[in-house]
């Protein structure tokens, strides 16, 4: 009898104590878009998107910002995407499982997942603009600036490295769902391993990739810390016509709007409807990679 | 699976009617060396008794070969295990017209005794119920059955009669034992040979409608008025069980 | 017997210490069913797939003795094993269509050597699916999903697809343990009419299957081949008591 009670009432606490903390978890999430929600639901308009900042940021509209970061994150894409998916395949695929290779980037993909985004931040200003940069400029343009100096570049670079790790997760976990029977069946009749891969294992992966792909955007619209010296600039009257330019950014945005305005307070509105946009921005992506993960999940059983 | 075992199948069939053909061609020789006294007839009989072995071998093995290899069920489970009891029954058939054969010299010292008992008479009767069990094998058609067994009770009846009175001529001439022993032998085939045709009759109603007239002979004029019997749940096939020791088939002397 | 194709000669396998194979010399006969049998885990899938180097994928397997197919050793370091494998086809246990079109899945073989004549791979498909008894089935959709074809049309898909690479052999691993009695049956009488084009070995758990379709059957237990002969001598009159044992289901 002792026992039992002594059971149920352990039973109980670890109920509510779980119980609790997701309510707790809901709550803040709930209680961050309600606020949001409404101290920025008078200003968020269409003009709002679409235009440009007006009297110092005080007034008009977040387009440069919005504008800026899908500049970013396609780029980053572009870079991380396609290095990561290698990476994946051949973590997968060529690398014996229990090789020093194989395990040494495996160490270092999770390290990298580990380290604070600022450092990311520092890494690219002295790896991409002092050292990448500089070395362009001094070989190419004679000494001329013009690549040493934060950019679109530098900036989406710089964030593809902070998102690689997920990248190279979630293709190696999509990779991994391909059945062997199918890479079999294309062994067996005479295809070398990388058509196998090409014509089997990367179609089957689809999916993996484009959660990849998502997540990482998601990741990289969000963050802030890695372009503060790599490209994000203060405020621009113009939008970035080459990859050398510098570009507005929605995290910087806010950012900038909640330290440096001259009038925090009035800029109030502005501020919240640029973190709804941020936040639906970043929700609705990884509710997408969820989704197509979840779908991922099914076939592999 | 349906065609490859088809083929086996087909071949047993086949197999089967060669054997049948074969053994009537057998039996209906010998009973014409008899009548006639053609001693090289009889002698091509016993010559062609090895051809009629050698068949009921590979028969015996084709249907190992598909009971082993194919599982057969029902319909095709009858057939094999049919096939096999009508191949005996068959082989046995040819070694009574061998036996026939051999005893035809034995006969021709006194050839009128033929006439007198009308011998001629039981060996028509039972060329005509080895080629009347041929046809059935042949047509699968089982409405005659019932023709054969009165057909075979009536030979039995008669030979019953004329070893009766063989055995009278015996008591009055001393001359004629050794014919008359001789001819009750050849008696005694010609009346097993029926006796296996009726067998082979059960067999043939045994594939087409799964029933086993084995000691039931009597009852079948009644169900085979009922044309197309259903196998019968009365029936049940574990009868098939003492299959191999028939005792329909009448015992070796 | 005729001609053999494929001989083996003292084949021992290894996965890692452990001895999957231990000396395996069998000679297995051209356009004939040669069937595996024994209990799970005697050895006869493995051996199968080292007849087409399969078991290449699994690090810690080891090989000696040596494998002759026309009297080429396929363990040489010279060989080719893509090659082999186009040479020697397989169907696996579990029918494995690529999530493409049905037409597409027929055409990968001759797709991945080159071919991308539209009117030639047309024809390959079309005689594949036809030999592999499933053209009628399919014909009227042949860009649909092979994945929406029942088990027993996918198995045959799977082997219209080995055919379209034009192999000599066919190795099947269990094509029919899927498979309900009428896909069973179709995939047997399928068997029976590839012989006469191609040499098949058929690993299979169903000892009545291998009854049925082989010509020649091969028990293993344990690693070892126990006893290899004519299908019809082993279901009859096994020479070893222990084949006897197995195959009248008093062991295993």
């Amino acid at each position: 009898m002792k026992i039992r009670l002594k059971n149920k009432i352990i039973g109980g606490t670890v109920t509510a104590a779980s119980a609790l903390s997701v309510i707790l978890i809901l709550g803040i999430i709930v209680i961050m878009l309600v606020v949001t929600f409404i101290g920025g639901k008078d200003t968020l308009t269409w003009k709002f998107l679409t235009t440009f900042p007006e009297e110092g940021m005080m007034k008009g509209g977040i387009f440069p910002a919005i504008y800026g970061t899908a500049l970013l994150v396609i780029i980053m894409s572009i870079a991380a995407v396609p290095f990561g998916t290698i990476t994946a395949i051949y973590l997968t695929e060529y690398a014996h499982e229990k090789s020093w290779i194989a395990q040494t980037i495996r160490f270092a993909v999770r390290t990298l997942a580990t380290v604070p985004s600022i450092i990311f931040g520092l890494f690219g200003l002295g790896f991409f603009i002092k050292f990448v940069g500089a070395g362009m400029d001094n070989w190419f343009l004679g000494g001329h600036l013009k690549w040493a100096q934060p950019n679109l570049l530098w900036g989406s670079l710089t964030m593809a490295l902070l998102t690689l790790p997920v990248v190279i997760v979630s293709v190696e976990e999509a990779i991994r769902t391909v059945p062997r029977e199918l890479r079999e069946a294309s062994l067996a009749l005479g295809a070398t391993k990388w058509q196998t891969i090409k014509r089997v294992v990367l179609p089957g992966s689809v999916s993996g990739i484009m959660t990849g792909t998502i997540l990482a955007v998601g990741r990289g619209a969000g963050e802030v810390a890695p372009i503060l010296f790599t490209g994000a600039a203060y405020y621009l009257a113009t939008l970035p016509t080459s990859v050398s330019d510098q570009f507005m950014n929605l995290g910087y945005h806010i950012y900038v709007m909640s330290t440096q305005s001259a009038n925090v307070d009035q800029a109030m509105p502005i501020q919240f409807a640029t973190t709804l946009v941020l936040l639906m921005l970043t929700f609705s992506l990884n509710l997408t990679a969820v989704l197509i993960r979840s779908r991922l999940r099914r076939r592999m059983k | 699976m349906e065609r490859h075992f088809e083929l086996e199948l087909e071949k047993l069939k086949k197999r089967i009617l060669k054997m049948g053909n074969l053994v009537a061609e057998q039996v209906h020789n010998s009973f014409d060396a008899l009548l006639r006294g053609d001693n090289e007839l009889a002698r091509q009989i016993i010559e062609k008794d090895r051809k009629v072995d050698k068949l009921d071998n590979k028969i015996d093995k084709l249907c190992q070969t598909i009971f082993a290899l194919t599982q057969p069920v029902a319909t095709d489970l009858r057939l094999i295990m049919s096939s096999l009891r009508m191949n005996n029954d068959l082989e046995r058939m040819g070694d009574h017209a061998v036996i026939i054969a051999q005893k035809i010299e034995g006969i021709s010292e006194y050839p009128d005794i033929l006439q007198e008992l009308h011998i001629g008479e039981i060996v028509n009767m039972t060329d005509m119920i080895v080629n009347d069990v041929n046809t059935i094998l042949n047509s699968r058609n089982t409405t005659f059955v019932k023709d054969i067994f009165a057909l075979a009770t009536a030979i039995e009846e008669k030979v019953e009669a004329v070893n009766t009175r063989i055995i009278e001529e015996m008591m009055h001439k001393n001359e004629v034992i050794v014919v008359a022993t001789n001819l009750i032998v050849v008696l005694t085939s010609i009346e097993r040979i029926a006796g296996y045709s009726t067998n082979i009759a059960e067999s043939v109603v045994f594939i087409v409608n799964g029933t086993i007239l084995k000691h039931k002979k009597k009852n079948f004029e009644t169900q085979a008025g009922a044309e197309s019997t259903p196998p019968s749940a009365e029936e049940p096939l574990k009868e098939s069980a003492d299959l191999p020791t028939s005792e329909a088939t009448p015992s070796e002397g | 017997m005729k001609e053999a194709k494929i001989i083996t000669r003292d084949l021992t396998l290894h996965y890692g210490q452990k001895m999957a194979l231990n000396s395996i010399s069998m000679q297995i006969p051209e356009k004939e069913v040669t069937a595996f049998i024994g209990p799970s885990g005697c050895g006869k899938s493995t051996f199968l797939r080292s007849l087409n180097r399969m078991n290449d994928l699994i690090p810690s397997v080891k090989i000696t003795g040596e494998i002759l197919i026309d009297g080429l050793n396929i363990y040489q370091k010279k060989i080719d094993v893509v090659n082999l494998r186009k040479k020697i086809g397989m169907v696996f246990q579990k029918s494995n269509p690529f999530a493409k079109s049905i037409f597409e899945n027929v055409a990968y073989g001759p797709r991945i050597n080159g071919i991308n004549n539209l009117k030639i791979l047309t024809e390959i498909v079309e005689r594949s699916l036809k030999n592999a008894a499933i053209w009628d089935e399919v014909k009227d959709r042949m860009h649909d999903s092979a994945l929406g074809l029942s088990g027993g049309q996918q198995q045959r898909l799977c082997i219209a697809r080995t055919l379209a690479v034009e192999p000599e052999i066919i190795l099947m691993d269990e094509p029919a343990s899927a498979l309900d009695p009428i896909s069973t049956g179709k995939i047997e009488e399928l068997i029976f009419e590839l012989k006469k084009s191609y040499t098949i070995v058929i690993v299979t758990h169903n000892m009545q299957q291998a009854a049925r379709v082989s010509d020649y059957t091969a028990f293993f237990y344990l690693g070892e081949l126990i006893e290899f002969g004519k299908t019809r001598k082993i279901f009859t009159a096994p020479d070893v008591k222990h084949t006897e044992e197995y195959i009248t289901g008093r062991f295993g």
